[in-house]
């Protein structure tokens, strides 16, 4: 038996606990490598070109599993944090993948409704009839949970990122777009410098968020616009929550007079567009914010 | 020897190059159509320049619109500006006091908010072309109007047909079935601007503050029946400014100015370009699954540029 891990959507978040929790308890596992064309073109072979890019993104990785592994471990995440939610696609992944992927490898998908401690727990007892090693190898990989990071060096102006964890760490997504900020002598800060307190507080408008993930882009907007020149949120074509939350922040980022833009990405191959944007937002904020001279050329 | 700087803005339809003097004054302009041949554009756009204007030293140039790195690279541009930051310099040397700028060009429409001639905030429409000028230009063929006359048409009809215009697809059908229903072609030109006003409205300025002056630029502005139908809209007057269609390419020139100004020399090619042979291949890499297009220039078979990579192994070895 060999477990297959998609490199997509959780992943970006829960992947090392995972990886490590299945290497304790001796599970043979096999993780996608990182996104790349061709695993998007295989993903867009098994799902509706209206869906948001990060589903067709695992589609293909689920593509590329297909053949080398027995079994697809695949979380139903549902519910987290008491009462906060997943968005839609990410609840149906598991029902996507067992209808258009039938016959090719059979799914772990435990479903995580405020009980992901359990329900690893009963996950590892699947491989192991011993307790007290399930019990230790959540505890070991649990080590992998935290996310928090430093906080970013002083000094260079800062590009406040919001996007969810699988656009942001799906370097096939975004690496154009850090790189064009990168080059345009900005530091890119993102929720997870954040600490996970204020990142999941329930204060102000974020405790109407019933979306975890949205509820903590929103936060991240609240507590580090100060600490940042600008805000980029990068939306999936047709994502419905973040359409939502996007039109928030914009709305006060323009009473903070802020810069705020939202780059909106799908399936294009050409990042002129995306390009011609980011410049021209850094040259506006470092014309109005800093009063220091655009680079020219 | 009379001193001039260049401009070239080189966009999805069309062409556009500049020379201004010293002062800021525009000594000429000209447009033409890009028809998927850039290069061929460029140099044609350069030729004509300096055929009728043997007296002149071009002391810098800037590039600008969609090609703008490929135009830079090809007659050796001081300052490559994206097509926002120069429409806004432009307008803003005209204008000092405009607050908006409507830009609508073949391919893309933008609105930049200005304060103090300093661009604030911008928007460009996203995922979808409609209501742009490619759009109208197939309309007003299929309706055997010339383009020029399109908005002297729409002026003529008192009230407008309501057309979609969310959807190039849905708004041409909408057309059809109003011509049928008998409805005059002046109605539903004017319906037809009603629409592309409205769709502007709600997917590109989204709501964004349009605060006069504003200003109404790119190839769309040369459309009065458009014009006159952002002034209802917005109920407040709207206007082209006399150099409309060469905006983008007016703020590479002046940009290419101030940056001379400091450097003090330029890179330009000069009428050498003419001669030059230049040449673009593409080939996909297959080192690793990305499957890039990576984009090589050539110059007389010597290559001068790559881009396209994604990991840049392409375009670090940059010659």
């Amino acid at each position: 038996m060999t477990i297959g891990i998609p490199r997509a959507l959780l992943y970006y978040r829960y992947g090392e606990f995972w990886v490590h929790f299945f290497k304790k308890l001796d599970v043979d596992i096999v993780v996608s490598p990182p996104t790349n064309k061709k695993i998007l073109d295989q993903g867009l072979k098994y799902i509706s070109s209206e869906i948001c890019l990060p589903v067709k993104i695992i589609c293909g990785h689920l593509d590329w599993l297909k053949n080398k592994v027995t079994h697809v471990f695949l979380p139903r995440f549902v519910e987290l944090n008491g009462g906060l939610y997943t968005c839609p696609k990410m609840i149906g992944i598991v029902d996507i993948a067992r209808l258009r992927f039938a016959g090719q490898f059979q799914l772990i998908a435990p479903k995580i409704k405020n009980n992901f401690y359990w329900a690893h727990f009963w996950l590892g007892l699947r491989f192991t009839k011993n307790p007290l090693k399930v019990k230790w190898a959540l505890k070991e990989a649990s080590t992998y949970l935290k996310h928090t990071q430093p906080p970013p060096p002083n000094g260079k102006p800062k590009i406040l990122l919001l996007s969810h964890f699988y656009n942001i760490y799906d370097d096939y997504i975004s690496r154009t777009i850090i790189n064009t900020f990168k080059n345009q002598g900005f530091t890119i800060i993102t929720k997870e410098h954040l600490d996970n307190k204020l990142l999941t507080s329930t204060k102000g408008f974020a405790k109407n968020i019933r979306w975890v993930y949205e509820r903590e882009l929103y936060n991240a907007f609240y507590y580090l616009l100060p600490h940042a020149q600008g805000v980029c949120n990068i939306i999936s074509f047709g994502c419905g929550p973040d359409s939502l939350i996007s039109e928030i922040m914009l709305k006060e980022a323009q009473a903070r007079t802020k810069p705020f833009m939202q780059l909106i990405i799908d399936e294009h191959t050409s990042p002129t567009g995306l390009v011609t944007r980011i410049e021209a937002f850094c040259e506006i904020i470092k014309k109005q914010c800093l009063n220091i001279a655009p680079i020219t050329n | 020897m009379l001193k001039a700087y260049l401009g070239i803005d080189v966009g999805s339809i069309s062409t556009k190059g500049v020379l201004i003097d010293e002062n800021r004054e525009v000594i000429r302009s000209s447009y033409l159509r890009t028809l998927g041949r850039p290069i061929e554009a460029i140099k044609k756009l350069v030729a004509e320049l300096f055929n009728e204007n043997k007296n002149i030293e071009i002391k810098g140039v800037g590039t600008t619109g969609s090609a703008r790195r490929l135009a830079g690279v090809i007659v050796g541009a001081d300052v490559i500006k994206n097509e926002i930051i120069t429409h806004a310099v432009a307008a803003s040397h005209f204008y000092p006091e405009a607050r908006t700028i409507i830009e609508i060009g073949g391919q893309d429409s933008k609105i930049i908010l200005l304060k103090d001639g300093v661009p604030i905030d911008f928007a460009m429409n996203t995922v979808c072309a409609a209501g742009t000028g490619s759009f109208l230009e197939h309309q007003a063929t299929r309706l055997g109007i010339p383009i020029e006359e399109f908005g002297t048409y729409a002026l003529k009809a008192t009230s407008g047909a309501t057309i979609a215009g969310r959807c190039t697809v849905f708004a041409e059908s909408d057309m059809i079935h109003k011509a049928q229903l008998g409805i005059s072609v002046e109605e539903i030109i004017r319906g037809l601007c009603d629409a592309i006003v409205r769709n502007y409205l709600s997917t590109v300025a989204k709501g964004k503050p349009i605060e006069p002056l504003v200003l109404f630029q790119g190839g769309v502005a040369a459309n009065i029946g458009v014009k006159a139908a952002f002034e209802r809209a917005l109920r407040m007057q709207v206007i082209v400014p006399r150099y409309f269609l060469v905006m983008g390419a007016i703020g590479a020139a002046f940009l290419a100015q101030d940056y001379v100004q400091k450097n003090l020399s330029t890179k330009f090619v000069g009428p050498a370009l003419l001669d030059i042979n230049f040449q673009t291949k593409t080939f996909e890499c297959h080192d690793c699954a990305n499957f890039c297009e990576v984009v090589e220039t050539y110059k007389n078979s010597q290559i001068i540029d790559r881009y396209g990579d994604r990991c840049g192994k392409w375009s670090e070895i940059n010659p």
